[in-house]
């Protein structure tokens, strides 16, 4: 059975169905494993305090964040070849898991930094990014909102997508670019990750599979609500010209 | 070059207003659509323009050999008739502009900003363009609205002159017009029952 | 094609004002800085090429919903569209056409503005430079915003929050042209940068705008 078979919405809703219950549950255990054990049964990092934990959350969320977009990319992009409705409905559904993503990564971020910096607030590299991809998000999201007919939303909300991805990319070369420029260097940057050693690490992978799968339940459910709601609308139509 | 429909289905949003559509006609005929309203008419003249993509079925027509007209007049109300005029000879690359000016009789009103004239004015000032793009065949949504009966038979004897020299025009009007070889097409007959369309959602719903 | 851009510039030039409104607005955005942060040149002189970029943005954004938005209403896009152009052309020409009535003159005025904002020696020549090769873009990434939001009824908003992310690129290189410049450092980077985000702009975006537009015309 191709995958291509998938994208008929019978089909999606009778699959995601039945993982949903395994995946989420999957989620739940995951995600408060990998928390737990990272949050209090980890030491202190020697540096950084307990305040280094807050990784746990920050990176999977950011690693999401952008994966979130990527997912959107690929539905876009499915849909503007092959019309399959069901990865337009991915692409829209995917939107605000993946801003709730950012927003998380970019709190989550932000109290990582405050030791550091002194201030809830730096214009870092990272961090920046972060913010701006959050602002693409926000963006898909009203265009997807302000569109009434479905089809046209799909078109344009691909299109978004598609440029807004090549901009994306422009905007992280850009903000690294601009973060070493002027401003005298040493960015305190939260990109520490290559020093993490084994005892962070393992939880670390756990929080991330955690996130991963979490992310995928919301996808799911939403995508199936999305379905739902577009089913409904389309029977008002043919009601309505009948 | 005749103009022949197959199988077009064409409608909004997937939802198929008309279906499985064939007709022929050829140079010299005219088509009048006929129908009640929101059965499709302006749906079909926006397919054959190039305008919407059908549902299904094909038109074997090229798309810039037709010239469409629709309900708004396309004209820029800041600038004058000639001005008007002048852009879509550039675009088109007409080489009838004088031609057009003197059968349409806009010789008076060419110096006018388009907004300063009247709603007959300006449908007449639209309906020029037609001419200008040397397109053999016409789409005509309800060419003849705010025209007084002098311009109406003015715009048929256009039109008759356009069939005559080879040219087709398929046209969706109230008003019935005076011309040879006209084919009337009840779009009733073409209805779409069903949604007949690719998406799947309605598949999964009409079933 | 020269049709269309004569037609657009001899319709704005009738419109009552539409030439003049975003190079007003620029100019108001300048002349309220000083009133908010102070007269302290050296504050000014810090910040000028950040405020007269931004400005410039701005005022590039006033126009956009203009770029299509008539057209559309009078009937005119739809006939373009079934005209024997390209609509991938005719976007940009209108993209051509807007940076004409507001990149150009927005330009052309900045040194007077860097004047009143105690722009330091040397930034004024960086300023028109990446001015003139920013503006394009800013146009032509616009027109793709414009797009996508032409037929809807208040779009102006939903257009700003579209376009200006995907005006940063240009922002940031542009002002680090004339940033860098004035202290004199090397400007090759962010040059390369500015030039390369306007060329790819030009290359590509015409393609996505036209998309757009038979999309919303349907």
């Amino acid at each position: 059975m191709s995958l291509w078979e998938h994208a008929n919405p019978k089909k999606f809703m009778s699959l995601s169905g039945f993982i949903l219950p395994y995946i989420s549950t999957l989620s739940m255990i995951l995600l408060s494993w990998g928390l737990l054990w990272g949050f209090f049964f980890t030491p202190d990092e020697v540096r950084q305090g307990s305040t280094v934990k807050i990784i746990y959350l920050h990176v999977p969320t950011g690693l999401l964040a952008i994966n979130g977009w990527f997912v959107m990319l690929v539905g876009s992009l499915i849909w503007l070849i092959r019309r399959h409705h069901v990865s337009a409905l991915i692409a829209k559904a995917t939107a605000p898991v993946g801003l709730i993503m950012t927003i998380i990564a970019i709190l989550t971020g932000a109290i990582w930094g405050q030791p550091m910096w002194g201030t809830f607030w730096a214009w870092d590299p990272r961090l920046t990014s972060f913010l701006i991809l959050f602002l693409f998000y926000l963006g898909y999201i009203s265009l997807w909102k302000t569109i009434q007919n479905p089809e046209k939303a799909a078109d344009l909300t691909s299109l978004l997508c598609i440029v807004g991805t090549v901009f994306a990319i422009l905007s992280r070369y850009a903000v690294n670019f601009w973060n070493q420029g002027l401003h005298q260097g040493a960015s305190l940057s939260l990109d520490k990750t290559e020093n993490i050693s084994n005892t962070f690490y393992i939880p670390l992978l756990i929080s991330i599979a955690g996130f991963l799968t979490l992310f995928l339940t919301l996808v799911l459910i939403k995508t199936r609500t999305e379905i739902r709601l577009r089913r409904l609308s389309n029977l008002h139509l043919i009601e309505s010209r009948s | 070059m005749s103009f022949i429909v197959s199988n077009l289905s064409c409608g909004h949003q997937n939802v198929a207003l008309i279906a499985n559509l064939n007709f022929k006609c050829l140079p010299g005929e005219s088509l009048i659509l006929r129908g009640e309203n929101g059965i499709g008419k302006t749906t079909l003249l926006r397919c054959l323009a190039g305008l919407i993509p059908p549902l299904s079925g094909s038109s074997f027509s090229n798309p810039d050999s037709v010239a469409y007209i629709g309900h708004s007049n396309g004209l820029k109300l800041q600038l004058t008739v000639l001005e008007n005029l002048y852009f879509w000879q550039g675009i088109y690359h007409s080489k009838n502009l004088e031609q057009t000016i003197s059968e349409f009789k806009l010789e008076d009103i060419l110096d006018f900003q388009v907004m300063n004239l009247s709603a007959g004015q300006r449908r007449r000032t639209a309906l020029s363009r037609l001419k200008l793009t040397q397109c053999p065949l016409w789409a005509l949504d309800e060419p003849l609205t705010s025209l007084d009966s002098k311009n109406v038979t003015l715009f048929t004897d256009i039109l008759q002159n356009h069939l005559d020299n080879s040219g087709i025009a398929v046209i969706a009007t109230h008003v019935e017009l005076q011309v040879n070889k006209k084919i009337h097409l009840e779009l009733e007959i073409f209805k779409a029952e069903h949604t007949i369309s690719t998406d799947q959602f309605s598949e999964e719903t009409t079933r | 094609m020269i049709s269309l851009l004569k037609r657009d510039l001899l319709v704005a030039s009738r419109s009552g004002g539409a030439l003049t409104l975003s190079i007003s607005f620029f100019l108001i955005m300048i002349v309220l800085v000083p009133f908010g942060v102070g007269e302290d040149p050296l504050i000014l002189g810090a910040i000028a090429t950040g405020i007269i970029w931004v400005a410039a943005l701005l005022s590039c954004l006033l126009t956009l919903d203009r770029i299509f938005q008539l057209d559309f209403e009078d009937g005119t896009l739809e006939l373009l569209a079934t005209a024997p152009v390209p609509i991938e052309a005719a976007a940009l020409v209108k993209a051509l056409s807007h940076w004409l009535t507001t990149g150009l003159p927005i330009i052309i005025v900045s040194p007077v503005l860097g004047l009143l904002l105690n722009l330091p020696e040397g930034g004024m020549r960086w300023l028109i430079i990446s001015l003139t090769i920013g503006t394009p873009s800013l146009s032509i990434i616009g027109s793709f915003g414009a797009a996508l939001t032409v037929g809807l009824k208040r779009g102006g908003l939903l257009l700003s929050l579209l376009v200006l992310p995907l005006y940063i690129p240009t922002l940031i290189f542009g002002a680090a042209v004339v940033n860098r410049g004035l202290l004199g450092l090397s400007v090759a980077t962010p040059l390369i940068f500015l030039t390369a985000v306007s060329a790819l702009s030009v290359a590509l975006l015409p393609l996505a705008t036209g998309y757009a537009l038979k999309i919303n015309l349907k």
